[in-house]
């Protein structure tokens, strides 16, 4: 078996030792709170924060000096929870000298000042006892995990019911203040395809850049990159879901959404395909008719929009300069799925950067305050199609109705096709409408 | 390491009947002290690894967590605080009913102090402040306080930028709390070295490295999360048609955002593979099976010392896998880390020993005491 050295530890002096250096915490816990009562927001925010961290610091080391140095029996397991117990106290003083709006401060107080209130029971407590409190403490935490892992819903059904609730009422807090609340589904149910996100910054001359996430040719480390892929995950990944139609609305007695029903939101994109052209060839982005509509719709949660309007507005903001100092118009957001290579694709040598592998939607276009210009953008939350079209589009295709263009995104290049490319297109932004109509309006 | 014979344990829960043998089981499994030295290693890794995490947003610092980051101070703010919370209904309603417990029903128990921050000089400074305190960490040095620093530190990005977080800051929060309850800095740290050195300069005998009860607790709670981790991405993957279809690994090793399809040598060799389909099926049916086979079968396994080893190479090949296929190379680093936790210390403890006299030797010094006789013992 391992042999160990045995020697005890160096005895401590002075203000190093336990006692003394807790009674210091003490003092500049309570002296801070004194203070803080007396002068109220006279007394400067660093030292309502740095003192108190000071005290607990202080208070820590005591207790570890204490504990290392100690006997285990009895009296010595007394005075060491009396210590522990006074570092509970410099905690909640520190929690009463936080700000009211400094919560982080206020958790991270009040969390170790459980903690030192377990430490102290766990300490006065013999051993058995202490062993059966902390089995109990294990318990709690794994189950905790467990639960982590089953409160996500495994589709089509729920969750157990029994998850939610634990979740809900004990473990959300406790997990979230962990930061433990990761379900470890690696790759399940089934792996799926990256989304990225795209921005374009448009300036006044009407040019503009693309700044895209990720992108691995601007990430100075593989660490910069992976963050980058996971922000579209992060601010997209929330559920999408397909409005409710104009019958559905009426069923639930809801008001109509800002951006109306299914059936008026299919509509205005069937508009926008008839009456809009885009540059630079002033070309329609039409309709896609191999493709079931709700798929091609994809509108984000209400928080991922905040999430996205927020990452737009900092797009805004720290976008490439102008070559010639134009001042920046607005951010148009594209969600890009890029489609996975099959194995035979592979094997024929298609390129995972074909422009066909990459499914865009349309997420919005933003201003410098991250608002939306144009929350009835015809496309706004569409896919736009990137694929082969017979050359003379849009004439040359077929039409869904009179005067709105439909294509097929399963076409083969040949030479009779080129490549439309819906997002450049959308990008560029519009040239003119095909028809000055009102029905737009409508 | 475990003070009982193996062959006296056995015979004494046999006699003390099922119950009584399983209590007595798991007080040794949490309760028995143990070496330190598996606990120092894996301190010493994560806090190596923490701090390059932590390096890293050093590029762009103020895009993750200044007031006008990716996830902005208005945004951050109403997640915190606002964010509406349901419950699930105690009645037979499938609807979500908003919680009525004040404490609860709005916001969320994040934390960081970049959430209050503002200033860019006070983020910067802040900033640099945890990257030493996590670099001590990783050198042992004052551990339990800078050990607590890096864990708020590592806490603080996490919950602020948590728009940019991915596995590898999951795995890390996870080994930095469960380091925190045991004597990580108690070897192969600065603490230990200071303390021989002033026990030196005292004339003292070298201070021991006692056998600790936290040491092995956090070790058992780094040993169980972990299992934790695989079955519930173990069993996750059952779900998943994908999977039982053979064919989810055509998406991991054909991503072209985490596979390196860009390095002519990978992208050539995985063409190849899928120029003959036979091979192709059989290399991502393997794949698949081994991938199942280890995160399923590992909770069980593991424990028992004749498969222990073998769990443990086939959990790094995973982990040298995933960071060659899909580029993750500091997540696959830091479950390696993770892993070891499995590892008995006497291990380490042979290991850096040998380390220490190949030192020594090319020092020229001589051996100032004679090689410990240890036994290496596999199993705990």
């Amino acid at each position: 078996m391992t042999r160990y050295e045995t020697s005890p530890s160096a005895p401590l002096s002075g203000l190093a030792r336990p006692w003394p250096m807790m009674a210091v915490a003490v003092l500049l816990a309570v002296g801070t709170y004194g203070l803080l009562n007396l002068l109220g927001d006279g007394l400067p925010a660093l030292l309502r924060l740095a003192v108190p961290l000071l005290a607990l610091t202080l208070a820590g080391l005591a207790v570890q000096g204490q504990l290392r140095q100690t006997a285990w029996d009895f009296p010595a397991r007394f005075c060491s929870a009396v210590l522990v117990a006074l570092a509970c106290l410099v905690c909640l003083v520190g929690y009463g000298c936080m700000d009211s709006d400094w919560e982080s401060g206020q958790l991270f107080f009040l969390v170790l000042s459980l903690v030192s209130l377990v430490g102290c029971l766990l300490l006065l407590l013999p051993s058995v006892p202490r062993r059966i409190v902390l089995s109990l403490i294990i318990l709690f935490h794994f189950t905790g995990m467990v639960v982590a892992v089953t409160v996500i819903d495994p589709a089509p059904h729920t969750a157990p019911w029994v998850s939610k609730q634990l979740w809900t009422w004990v473990y959300r807090p406790y997990l979230s203040f962990l930061y433990m609340t990761n379900a470890y589904h690696f790759y399940s149910p089934n792996p799926g395809a990256p989304d990225f996100l795209w921005f374009t910054c448009h300036y006044e001359d009407g040019k503009y850049v693309w700044v895209k996430f990720p992108d691995p040719m601007r990430s100075p480390h593989h660490m910069h990159y992976q963050r980058h892929l996971a922000l579209p995950a992060h601010t997209l990944g929330g559920p999408t879901r397909t409005p409710l139609t104009s019958a559905e609305l009426a069923a639930l007695k809801l008001p109509r959404p800002p951006r109306g029903s299914w059936e008026e939101i299919c509509y205005r994109r069937e508009l926008g395909s008839a009456t809009l052209t885009y540059l630079p060839d002033g070309l329609p982005i039409p309709m896609v008719s191999d493709v079931e509509l709700s798929v091609q719709y994809r509108e984000p949660s209400d928080l991922n929009k905040q999430l996205l309007a927020s990452v737009a507005r900092r797009i805004y903001w720290t976008a490439p300069p102008h070559p010639e100092g134009k001042r920046l118009r607005s951010v148009k957001a594209y969600r890009v799925t890029q489609l996975i290579l099959s194995p035979k694709e592979l094997s024929e040598g298609m390129s995972s950067m074909e422009k066909t592998k990459h499914l865009p939607y349309f997420l919005g276009e933003f201003d410098a305050d991250g608002k939306l210009l144009d929350p009835l953008d015809p496309f706004l939350y569409w896919y736009l199609p990137i694929s082969w079209v017979p050359i003379g589009y849009p004439a040359s295709v077929p039409q869904s109705r009179p005067g709105v263009p439909s294509i097929r995104i399963d076409a083969y290049p040949s030479p009779d096709k080129f490549l439309l490319d819906c997002l450049e297109l959308h990008a560029a932004g519009r040239s003119n409408r095909l028809n000055n109509s009102n029905e737009e309006k409508k | 390491m475990p003070s009982n014979p193996p062959s006296v344990v056995p015979a004494r829960e046999a006699r003390d009947g099922l119950l009584l043998g399983l209590i007595r089981s798991w007080d040794r499994f949490w309760f028995q002290p143990s070496d330190p030295t598996t606990l120092a290693f894996i301190r010493l890794c994560c806090g190596l690894l923490s701090f390059y995490i932590l390096l890293s947003y050093s590029w762009g610092l103020l895009a993750y967590v200044g007031p006008e980051a990716y996830i902005d101070r208005e945004v951050a703010s109403f997640i915190l605080r606002k964010i509406p919370n349901y419950a699930p209904s105690f009645t037979w309603s499938e609807a979500l009913e908003p919680i009525s417990n004040p404490a609860l029903s709005r916001g969320n128990f994040n934390w960081s102090i970049y959430f209050h921050l503002e200033d860019p000089t006070w983020i910067v400074a802040v900033h640099v402040g945890f990257l030493l305190a996590t670099a001590l960490f990783a050198l042992g040095l004052w551990t339990r306080l800078t050990g607590l620093i890096a864990w708020v530190a590592a806490m603080s990005y996490v919950q602020r930028a948590n728009s940019t977080v991915f596995g590898v800051d999951t795995m890390l929060m996870i080994v930095l709390l469960y380091l925190q309850l045991g004597p990580s800095g108690a070897v192969l740290s600065l603490d230990r070295w200071l303390q021989k050195l002033r026990a030196r300069w005292r004339g003292e005998p070298v201070p021991a490295v006692e056998p600790s009860a936290s040491a092995n607790f956090a070790i058992r709670l780094l040993q169980v999360h972990f299992c934790i981790v695989y079955f519930a991405s173990g069993t996750s993957k059952l779900l998943g048609s994908m999977w039982w279809a053979g064919t989810a690994l055509n998406l991991v090793l054909l991503n072209p955002a985490y596979a390196p399809l860009d390095w002519d040598l990978y992208y050539n060799t995985m063409r190849f593979l899928a120029s003959y389909r036979p091979l192709w099926e059989i290399f991502v049916t393997a794949g698949i099976v081994y991938t199942l086979m280890l995160e399923i079968g590992f909770p069980f396994l593991v424990w028992d010392p004749r498969w222990r080893w073998l769990m443990i190479s086939c959990s790094v090949l995973l982990h040298l896998s995933i960071g060659l296929f899909m580029g993750l190379t500091i997540f696959s680093l830091m479950m390696i880390i993770f892993v070891s936790s499995f590892i008995p210390s006497e291990v380490f403890a042979r290991l850096f020993g040998t380390l220490s006299e190949w030192g020594d030797r090319l020092l020229g010094k001589a051996a100032q005491s004679a090689p410990t006789n240890q036994e290496m013992v596999l199993s705990r």
